[in-house]
């Protein structure tokens, strides 16, 4: 194939093959700021009522329930440390992002139940399986919470999403 | 044009570029794994197709593929055939997901789609590259 290297660079840090648009860049932070004098102002009408629970909060326990399923099935079979333990680093890494958000309304603890290794399957595969199944569960909650989640959490939702997709292939 | 368009835009001019380089990495490639990038590439097409409808629809010339494109490295052999795709992936990954927080909501199904897909498809990639880890964190946050 020829023609590849004769041709303008086609992507500016704007994005990969897009010629020449001026993309204005609103700031995240701006959309972010709105969003938090809107919650302030909600939070000064509804003083009693208490604000609605930040949608956040469910992707992070499902995040957190992940976690406990990874270390439950890691200390069954230590063998699988070296596959798994990047995917479960990718779960840490969600959590520590939503949490990066929720700032003060991060709950205290963990919510998730600590499965105990004992709950894991003996067989190596079956485990991964098990995996695999509870990843494709937490991808589909959260392709439905990244459908509805303020403008502003959209992009990292989407990302938890794909992820945990991206975990089904890798358990594959 | 709209905010949400110039995003729409910014997804086919990923996906025409998607479209390229898997047309240029399919033939370093035999077997299974070019059956799997000539998928690939009919996914991005697909998706390309669907964008052009869309923003036409909408009263917007769709951005339109450019003649060529400069790969970030030379496809030379299988080994930067599948690193282009990878390539490829995140980038396409990075366009639509970046662009999400500017779609209505009635519009964002296909966006957390694309990401999503393209993030399989990396993995699938990087698994045939021998590439570790398979994943990333964050597929298409910028």
């Amino acid at each position: 194939m020829t023609g590849s290297t004769d041709v303008p660079v086609q992507r500016d840090h704007q994005g990969w093959g897009m010629p020449s648009s001026n993309l204005p860049r609103r700031g995240v932070l701006a959309g972010g700021l709105a969003a938090a004098v809107l919650a302030g102002l909600a939070g000064c009408r509804d003083s009693d009522e208490g604000q609605a629970p930040n949608p956040l909060l469910p992707v992070r326990a499902d995040s957190l329930a992940l976690l406990a399923a990874y270390d439950a099935t890691l200390r069954r079979h230590p063998r699988l440390t070296g596959r798994l333990t990047p995917l479960r680093t990718d779960h840490h890494r969600h959590v520590q992002a939503i949490e990066r958000h929720l700032g003060s309304a991060t709950p205290s603890g963990s919510a998730a139940p600590s499965p105990s290794a004992g709950t894991v399957p003996a067989d190596a595969d079956a485990a991964l399986r098990a995996l695999s199944e509870a990843e494709k569960q937490a991808e589909q909650r959260a392709r439905q919470r990244a459908l509805s989640v303020p403008a502003e959490y959209a992009t990292l939702v989407a990302a938890i999403t794909a992820c945990r997709a991206s975990h089904v292939e890798a358990l594959a | 044009m709209t905010r949400a368009q110039q995003r729409l835009q910014q997804a086919l001019a990923a996906e025409h570029a998607a479209v390229y380089g898997y047309d240029v990495l399919g033939p370093h490639l035999t077997g299974a794994e070019q059956a799997a990038a000539r998928a690939a590439g009919q996914k991005h097409r697909d998706r390309r197709d669907a964008l052009t409808l869309a923003l036409s629809r909408q009263r917007v010339t769709p951005v339109a593929a450019a003649p060529g494109y400069r790969l970030p490295r030379p496809v030379t052999d299988r080994a930067s055939a599948l690193r282009l795709a990878v390539d490829l992936e995140e980038r396409t990954a990075e366009a639509w997901g970046g662009g999400l927080a500017d779609l209505p909501k009635a519009q964002r199904a296909q966006g957390i789609d694309a990401v999503r897909d393209c993030a399989v498809r990396a993995t699938r990639w990087r698994r045939m590259a021998g590439d570790t880890p398979l994943t990333v964190p964050f597929p298409g946050r910028p």
